[in-house]
């Protein structure tokens, strides 16, 4: 052991701080210059000035989070698909971040393993490979067999994530405060760290997750078109997840194998009836809508992975949530009770108007397909970016509610899932099952 | 060890471990060589024979282990591996076989400082010690250079002093990491090694050799 009261260098949290500084004083210098610049400049000039800026600043954000892998892959990530008040430059670089994490070679991953399960890979399984089929976002996954002879998906966490995370969201807060945002642009991209700072804790704890695939599972039972991989414990830890192997195709791939617009449609009804199903009956959402985690299996099965970021819902909004869809498309008046209900807003809120319309024009946008007894067409690229837009609406207003962002993040992400996989679907067929 | 053990090597085993485990428990300075050889029941003359001081013994005791971490090395080394993968299992097997003697290291570091010590980084016995490492380091740059991994600088003798200070700078973070298993180290080892060894290729780290998804 060692002694009492010796100096111990500090660990990790001082490299990146000053890291971090160092990029942050660059990304504020530069903000500096551009304001500087852009005084006096033509209205078009000072976009443009912006714009380089934002870029520069995007890239560097970008290298560092690349670099430092561990909280920043995921928050990028995450921000990338619910920060939608960042300017585009940031949302499209950290669009980037979902392709690339850097790797383990397998001497680092063996001891990773060692020191989670106490023993070498070689000793549990029949074979192992020691070069991973996937990359996972704090990690990798390697495929393996059992002794069983079972096919299984082994995911291996970096070292030391879990200890850095408060260290880097601490340091993430203070580096957004140097991206110039308006007041409510700020306040929503700090309540978005924030929610996924907590899911996040709980994302890289894989016995967590496990618990949650087992709830899944138990909850999907009586679903044989859905697969969810079963958990062996006894190989997993808080960063091992062993899993049985899902013998299925990712979007892209699956694409590739040139399915039939019936095949895509009946996909397409059955990832919204998953949803709705998960939503309002369970009360539990598998909140991670990134293409990636599904899988397209033989005989038209849909295989879920990833369950480290799911959300739990209160009961009392669900139900309330369900009258949602029964509001008729224009209803203004009834509209506006529900979100006064809801406190979306009230009636001092100087912004109501504005508030209540854009409100109405996602009702409009996005409740009108569950109204409508015909086959909604998801290839229509139009109707996305309008979805899109009208949430980015939402957040400008302010209308940010945290259970609602996750709920509206992952119904928009199933809706650009099905808009690729060119699905499709009859969906007041699927939602009069549940709403 | 692969060959049979002499009694001499024996005996010389016996004194480190009994002298080993009072350095840790009593300290090196507060430790006499009379101390040890009674523990170890072996007559002082004897004792003396051997290792005529305490830092002869320290320094036998990375003698030995050194000889330990490359035959570990030679049997668990990944063939195909890149150089970085290959330097990393050397320094976690040197990191692994030093662990127990944690307390002990501390001591030791404390006395190598007086610039007359054999412990001391530039005396003979120090720098014999760091030539057969870096002899063993220097094939597996060779190595890798044969594979086409490098191209030859020809400073290859400066690369080698560097990556001793290298190789020491982990052991001391490594002596104060107070994380979980020490796993700061080994991250810090793991993406030193990367941009090293980048950097000696004269390419940016590379990105997406994992898997696309
Ligand atoms: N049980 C499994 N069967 C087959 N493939 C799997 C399995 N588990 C994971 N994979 C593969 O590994 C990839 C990453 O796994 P997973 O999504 O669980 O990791 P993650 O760290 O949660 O990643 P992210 O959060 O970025 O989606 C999957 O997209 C899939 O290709």
């Amino acid at each position: 052991m060692m002694g009492a009261g010796r100096e111990r260098m500090p660990t990790g949290a001082a490299g990146r701080l000053l890291r971090l500084g160092l990029m942050g004083a660059g990304v504020l210098g530069r903000n500096a210059v551009a304001r500087v610049r852009k005084v006096g400049a033509p209205e078009g000039a000072r976009a443009a000035i912006d714009r380089e800026t934002h870029e520069a600043n995007a890239a560097r954000i970008f290298d560092a989070m690349t670099q430092m892998k561990g909280a920043f892959m995921k928050l990028g990530q995450m921000l990338s698909q619910q920060a939608h008040t960042l300017p585009e430059p940031y949302i499209r670089r950290l669009s980037d971040l979902q392709w690339e994490a850097p790797p383990m070679h397998g001497t680092l991953m063996r001891m990773q393993f060692r020191n989670e399960t106490g023993k070498n890979p070689e000793d549990v399984f029949d074979e192992f490979e020691r070069e991973p089929f996937a990359a996972a976002s704090l990690g990798q996954v390697h495929r393996a067999r059992l002794r069983s002879g079972e096919r299984v998906a082994v995911k291996v966490q970096y070292p030391g994530i879990d200890r850095s995370i408060d260290s880097d969201f601490a340091n993430l807060k203070a580096m957004l405060s140097t991206i110039r945002l308006s007041r409510e642009q700020y306040g929503e991209v700090w309540e978005a760290v924030e929610e996924i700072r907590r899911h996040f804790h709980r994302e890289v704890d894989y016995v967590q997750e496990a618990d949650t695939i087992d709830e899944f599972r138990r909850l999907l039972r009586d679903r044989g078109d859905v697969e969810i991989p079963r958990v062996h414990r006894e190989f997993s830890s808080r960063r091992v997840l062993t899993m049985e192997f899902l013998e299925g195709l990712h979007l892209r791939d699956y694409l590739r194998t040139k399915p039939t617009q019936e095949e895509r449609d009946a996909a397409g009804t059955k990832l919204l009836d998953l949803f709705f199903r998960q939503a309002f009956d369970f009360a539990l959402l598998h909140a991670e809508p990134h293409p990636g985690n599904y899988l397209f299996l033989e005989g038209g099965r849909i295989g879920l992975l990833d369950f480290g970021c799911s959300k739990r819902f209160e009961r009392r909004w669900v139900d309330e949530h369900r009258d949602l869809f029964r509001i008729p498309i224009g209803d203004a008046t009834e509209l506006e009770r529900h979100y006064l209900k809801f406190r979306f807003y009230d009636d001092r809120d100087p912004l109501s108007g504005r508030k209540r319309d854009a409100l109405l024009r996602m009702h409009r946008l996005d409740i009108s397909k569950y109204h409508e007894d015909r086959v909604f067409d998801f290839r229509d690229g139009a109707h996305l970016r309008e979805v899109m837009e009208s949430l980015q609406d939402l957040a400008r207003l302010g209308l940010t509610q945290s259970g609602f962002v996750l709920y509206v993040r992952a119904k928009i992400g199933l809706y650009n899932l099905l808009h690729e996989l060119g699905a499709r679907v009859n969906c007041r067929r699927v939602s009069r099952r549940y709403v | 060890m692969g060959r049979r053990e002499t009694k001499k090597e024996a005996t010389q085993k016996k004194i480190l471990d009994v002298s080993l485990a009072l350095f840790q428990k009593e300290g090196f300075g507060k430790t006499a060589m009379r101390d040890i050889a009674r523990k170890s029941g072996i007559a002082l003359g004897t004792t003396y024979n051997y290792f005529p001081t305490k830092e002869h013994l320290a320094l036998y005791f990375f003698e030995r282990a050194l000889d330990e971490v490359m035959a570990r090395y030679r049997k668990e080394e990944p063939p195909d591996a890149p150089l970085e993968e290959k330097l990393f299992l050397l320094l976690s097997i040197e990191l692994e076989k030093i662990a127990p003697y944690e307390e002990f290291l501390h001591l030791i570091l404390t006395h190598a400082v007086v610039p007359t010590s054999r412990l001391h980084p530039s005396s003979l016995d120090s720098q014999r010690l760091k030539g057969r490492y870096l002899d063993f380091v220097g094939k597996l740059l060779e190595d890798s250079k044969d594979k086409g991994e490098f191209a030859s600088y020809g400073f290859d003798s400066m690369i080698l002093s560097a990556f001793w200070v290298f190789h020491l700078g982990i052991m001391m973070f490594w002596l104060n990491d107070a994380s979980r298993k020490k796993e700061e180290t080994y991250i810090l080892l793991d993406k030193s090694l990367r941009f090293i060894l980048n950097a000696l290729r004269g390419k940016a780290p590379p990105r997406g050799r994992k898997p696309r998804r």
